[in-house]
């Protein structure tokens, strides 16, 4: 994505186009808070890519190690993890709650069929575990997304956590 | 330090065994405050590469043993690593992981420090009471460490005077280090960016074990191995694979495979996998890196430096590298339970960006705290750091493939992949720094 967070929004007031991008999103959440996995996949264009930085303000990914940067290869490997018998450090499953807001639309390009659009987000995660502490992440999202005929899906996403550049324990939440 | 070590009930000799350690040594704070003194304050640490800070004033802060210390280039370029702490009332120098200063200021008085931390100013400065002109009273210096040195740009300190030379000390290992360095076709590496920062609940010592050991890596890794292999089924060429497939399948490789890349102790707890094959051997090669390293170095010396196969070097106790990829990991211990693993990602200079682009790959995938491997690593220390706080159980066992080893030419021993070989060795290696304060912090 060569436009980074944090630049002037354009800020298009469309509010049709609006509530359909922000329940998008929310339907984006709500699918991984309800971790019906596969359909959270669908969402994703075949050549999407999905990126949580280590440094705020990156756009070259070789800049610097990332704590995830990948195709969707990457997120359906990570899908096929989560449903594996055998994935010890999620025996006892996590669970995840997103709040979504200031969504705002900052592009968006008729020609092809892209809307880039930041928002900000609060994850609350919980896994049984000796503790049993909540986990709070908190950042920004940009998503570009991309209109195919009827359908809108997601060809890059960004998250920038707060303290992406922190020592983190296990992240094993979807973002 | 002394009192509470001679508080403890156990003494030190006492926790290892033949075959076997008490469980204490991974448990118990007392202990650990002992290894931070006597482990980490005898043994070179690693610091950091030179090539974070190539500009005079540039500076690196980091933790060894429980010391904040800052890695800086001195005004005459040499690396110098001080302690992070005012000489005048004691307040942290920097706050800073990296940056440049001119000199270093504290912010409470103004004492003002050279790059070397020599004492270099102060307000109102004449009316200190330094019974010598203020300049030379070495009291008002920022301390150095008591030993830095570099090798091929990896830079080592010693809290302790007393020691082997830093080339001596990695015996062997130095030859991993060189394998990493000359992979470059113009025989310089760099660090690229910062590491990947990822705590873990257990003791530092699981985690350096981990990586030599190969008995974990298809139980352990399962949910990622298996998965993986499924989805490479749909393409037909490996070349045409998501990279990631190629890194994850081989741990699921059979355990008569990780026997058979073996293991070599080096002395004062180092060690090797590998040699020959490794989990990294079968990645698809790239025709313009071996065109440029035969360019560079001739097609014979190209093949050799290309043909080691080391999968994971262990310079104890405080990095692991990898040859094949540019990878180090360094482990820097919090307390008893709680680890910092940092990754870091190095550019072979000269080498097409395929080469970084594959080794950060690899560090995000597997090493990151997003890793897709390593939550189940982490889970293991957990439960282990957990077990052993039960009073069911003593004794941890560490006896597979006892006295299995082969003598090699160069005085390095060779056993099986899968044997404790290596963790015996580590474990003689601490007893050894740990059974005497002598040599410890000054």
């Amino acid at each position: 994505m060569n436009k980074d967070l944090y630049t002037t929004s354009n800020n298009s007031w469309n509010a049709a186009l609006k509530a359909e991008i922000e329940y998008f999103l929310f339907l984006e959440a709500r699918y991984i808070d309800e971790q019906r996995w596969d359909d959270w996949l669908e969402l994703y264009h075949d050549s999407a890519t999905y990126w949580v930085p280590t440094k705020r303000y990156q756009l070259d990914p070789l800049q610097q190690a990332s704590l995830i940067y990948e195709k969707k290869s990457g997120l359906q490997l990570r899908v096929m993890r989560r449903k594996h018998p055998q994935a010890h450090s999620i025996e006892r499953v996590p669970e995840s709650t997103h709040l979504i807001s200031n969504v705002m639309l900052d592009q968006i390009n008729d020609v092809t069929n892209e809307i880039i659009v930041s928002s900000t987000f609060i994850l609350l995660g919980y896994q049984e575990d000796h503790s049993n502490s909540q986990t709070v992440y908190g950042g920004r999202y940009l998503h570009n997304i991309l209109r195919v005929g009827g359908d809108l899906k997601i060809l890059e996403k960004k998250v920038v956590l707060n303290n992406c550049d922190a020592p983190q324990g296990n992240i094993q939440l979807f973002f | 330090m002394k009192e509470s070590f001679d508080a403890l009930p156990p003494q030190i000799d006492g926790l290892i065994e033949s075959g076997r350690v008490h469980k204490t040594v991974y448990t118990d704070a007392k202990i650990f405050d002992v290894e931070m003194d006597r482990v980490f304050g005898k043994a070179w640490i690693y610091v950091g590469h030179e090539s974070q800070i190539p500009n005079q004033g540039d500076f690196y802060t980091t933790q060894i043993a429980k010391e904040s210390v800052i890695m800086v280039r001195h005004s005459d370029g040499a690396i110098k690593v001080i302690y992070n702490r005012c000489a005048h009332k004691g307040a942290q120098i920097t706050t800073q992981t990296s940056g440049n200063v001119r000199a270093f200021k504290c912010i409470y008085h103004a004492w003002s420090f050279e790059t070397d931390g020599k004492f270099k100013a102060r307000p109102l400065a004449s009316a200190y009471d330094d019974g010598c002109s203020t300049s030379d009273n070495p009291e008002n210096n920022m301390k150095q460490v008591a030993c830095v040195e570099v090798y091929r740009g990896f830079v080592f300190t010693r809290l302790s005077r007393d020691g082997q030379d830093l080339a001596i000390w990695l015996g062997a290992t130095k030859t991993s280090i060189d394998n990493l360095v000359d992979r470059s076709p113009e025989g310089e590496i760099e660090v690229v960016g910062e590491p990947l920062r990822y705590l873990n609940n257990c003791n530092w010592k699981m985690m350096v074990e981990n990586v030599s050991d190969a008995l974990h890596a298809l139980p352990t890794h399962k949910s990622v191995s298996q998965p993986a292999a499924e989805m490479a089924t749909q393409f037909a060429d490996p070349n045409e694979r998501p990279i990631a497939l190629n890194m994850l399948i081989p741990f699921g490789n059979p355990l008569s495979f990780f026997d058979k890349i073996g293991q070599t102790i080096c002395g004062n707890g180092h060690s090797y996998s590998g040699g020959n094959i490794s989990i990294h051997s079968a990645y698809p090669e790239v025709p313009e890196y071996l065109l440029a390293m035969s360019k560079a170095y001739g097609a014979k010396r190209a093949e050799d430096i290309l043909s080691v196969q080391r999968h994971n070097t262990v310079i104890y106790p405080s990095i692991a590298l990898k040859c094949n990829l540019q990878s180090i990991r360094v482990f820097r211990p919090i307390s008893a339970d709680r680890t910092l693993l940092e990754t870091w990602t190095f550019r072979l200079k000269g080498a097409p960006e395929e080469l970084l682009r594959r080794t950060m790959f690899y560090n995000q995938t597997i090493f990151s705290p997003a890793s897709v491997a390593a939550h189940d690593d982490n889970e293991a220390f957990g439960r282990m750091q957990q077990g052993l706080q039960s009073g069911g159980l003593e004794w941890v066992n560490i006896n597979r493939h006892m006295d299995v080893e082969d003598l090699n030419d160069d005085g390095t021993k060779s056993a099986p992949g899968t044997s404790d070989l290596v963790f015996r060795h580590q474990f003689e290696a601490w007893k050894n720094y740990m059974s005497s304060s002598e040599g410890s912090i000054s």
